[in-house]
């Protein structure tokens, strides 16, 4: 079995030399990467940055929870 | 009151992308681990096929991975915009593992896929097989962390809650870190990632069988998968049922609606394999029972009741009722924090806050609720039984499928007998989707059978929704579509054309060799 595994070895490293497929697959991941990093930046700044967020604090909470004497709610 | 189509949309959105990031989460954590055993081979043997599969299926993980990654972060987007109060509630706690989370995925898993791929000719053969195994542990790792987070949302232990900055504040991070429902959630979700690993290296392989290519590397490849996803499908079964135990314990609502168990039956409940939940009528109509398995299973006893639907409304009741005392207590404590009566009511009644909460959808204040806005409140403790029941039993019933399909493929393989049973081929590639569908559902039997709780019993879900313009988040919902499914099909895509390719096209193997072996 051993020697069976050194022959396939040497046919491999012979047959085959370094694939030129990779460095193009490679450079289409990184295009890939790069477009979807630049999707996910642009609905951010889109609809979750911070000017689109709700600033919350302990009375803003309290008011939400209905937790101000009725007279004092705002929310 | 609350705009409850706004919590409708937050929800919905988080509920899509969260299924959406699932279906690159457990491929990645399933092929991390097949790639440690492939690897472990080669430097246990020195054989070059085991270190030229290793390779092929690393670059198939590693696409994944690529399109994978990031892919839960929106989820983070969302806590900030659409969840700004139960961000403020309980962010203290969940932040932490979140935080933890972000750090193993992104600095120590993707420094060793790095190492990984580029390592093979810097690296020894044990160093080498030692990143990949840190690859995989780093994936798992990630998981831990958010099955953390996730799991304080299930069954929220140590915390407080501050009654003057209205959150709640860690009070033990070894309890947050060794909920028993952390634990039973990872390894459960991890087996699972390793059985959708395990088939698609099944299916993959069987493919390639069926047209006599890569045979060499599939007929191995198969032996793997059947072996670990074997033992992983198994273990998945028992993982399952002590999740299923502690919700039993933790979570009763969300056991009884996945039973559709409206009454208390006497002990040991039956198990109902069919039926057709009516969460009108609150009956269910032609069920098939099977006696004493659900009480056995989910008590572990043969004398202790599963409590029905109707049992569990009538104690939320009595909850909600003590929940408007701790609410009227805790709105003067918060004027007047030096008020005694005022703290001593609280104190009595603080662990029902979120029940007393849950009445702010039907009025504005929980003290002036009517009788039928209490019963209201009430039946909203109940999830969609309907969806749980099938979602559930679906689940299962894959579950069951594929531990038959890899004991086929495991005794084919031991007995080198794939290629004479090409209907078993044709049946693994088939089986392709159904891990996915089945952890899917997991996901949707976890999380919506947590309904109406955000975190369970302590905050409704639609008091953590954000009061964010209806149409900025369908908006946004669109964006989340269509870039999510892009990044699907380009994940297909690739992964088909390299699969397609094969060893032999990619030059990892030569076909002439495997084809002679024949």
């Amino acid at each position: 079995m051993r020697a069976e595994g050194k022959v396939r070895s040497r046919k491999y490293t012979s047959a085959a030399a370094p694939a030129p497929w990779r460095a193009v697959f490679r450079r289409h991941l990184a295009v890939l990467l790069a477009i979807k990093l630049a999707a996910l930046a642009l609905l951010w700044v889109l609809f979750f940055s911070p000017a689109h967020r709700t600033a919350v604090d302990g009375q803003a909470a309290g008011r939400h929870l209905a937790l101000v004497p009725q007279a004092d709610r705002r929310d | 009151m609350i705009d409850l189509s706004v919590v409708a949309l937050s929800r919905t959105q988080f509920a899509l992308t969260a299924l959406y990031h699932f279906l690159f989460v457990p491929l990645t954590l399933g092929l991390s681990m097949i790639l440690v055993i492939m690897e472990a081979v080669y430097v246990m043997t020195g054989r070059e096929i085991w270190k030229r599969m290793t390779q092929f299926w690393g670059m198939l993980f590693g696409i994944n991975f690529a399109m994978g990654v990031a892919t839960g972060i929106t989820m983070e987007f969302q806590f900030g915009t659409n969840w700004a109060y139960y961000s403020h509630y309980v962010g203290d706690i969940f932040g932490a593992p979140l935080a933890l989370e972000g750090l193993m995925a992104f600095f120590l898993e993707s420094t060793f896929v790095g190492l990984f791929f580029f390592g093979w000719e810097r690296l020894s053969k044990v160093g080498h097989l030692i990143v990949t195994a840190l690859v995989a542990l780093g994936s798992s790792l990630s998981a831990l962390w958010i099955l953390i987070a996730n799991a304080w949302m299930q069954h929220p232990v140590g915390a407080q809650f501050n009654e003057q900055t209205m959150r709640m504040e860690l009070s033990s991070f070894s309890a947050v870190l060794l909920n028993p429902v952390a634990q039973a959630k990872f390894v459960h979700t991890v087996a699972a990632g390793y059985v959708v690993g395990s088939v698609f290296v099944l299916a993959v392989s069987a493919w390639y069988l069926l047209r006599g290519r890569n045979v060499e590397i599939a007929r191995r490849s198969l032996a793997v998968a059947a072996s670990f996803g074997l033992a992983c499908s198994l273990s998945v079964v028992v993982l399952g049922d002590e999740s299923g135990y502690l919700a039993s314990e933790n979570q009763k609502m969300k056991i009884a609606a996945i039973e559709a168990e409206w009454h208390t039956e006497r002990a040991p409940a039956g198990f109902t394999v069919f039926g057709i939940p009516d969460d009108v009528a609150h009956t269910t109509h032609d069920e098939l029972k099977v006696p004493w398995v659900l009480g056995l299973i989910a008590t572990r006893s043969a004398d202790e009741p599963v409590l029905g639907i109707f049992d569990l409304v009538a104690r939320a009741r009595t909850r909600i009722a003590s929940g408007i005392e701790a609410h009227a207590a805790l709105t003067v404590l918060r004027a007047h924090p030096q008020d005694a009566a005022a703290r001593a009511l609280f104190e009595e009644h603080r662990d029902d806050l979120g029940y007393g909460l849950l009445l702010l959808r039907y009025v504005d204040d929980p003290a002036h609720a009517t009788a039928a806005q209490i019963e209201a409140a009430a039946w909203s403790t109940v999830p969609d039984v309907a969806v749980l029941f099938w979602c559930f039993r679906v689940m299962v019933g894959i579950g069951l499928l594929l531990i038959l399909l890899f004991a086929t493929a495991f005794y084919l393989s031991a007995r080198h007998r794939f290629e004479r049973h090409r209907w078993f081929l044709r049946a693994a590639f088939l089986a392709l989707p159904l891990p996915w569908i089945a952890a899917e559902l997991g996901w949707i039997v976890a999380e919506y059978g947590r309904q109406p709780w955000a975190i369970d019993g302590v905050l409704p879900t639609f008091l953590g929704a954000s009061p964010v313009p209806a149409s900025s988040i369908a908006l946004s919902l669109c964006g989340f579509v269509i870039f999510y499914s892009a990044l699907a099909a380009v994940d297909v895509y690739l992964l088909t054309r390299m699969i397609r390719r094969g060893p032999d096209g990619l030059g990892y193997w030569p076909e002439g060799d495997a084809r002679a072996r024949l």
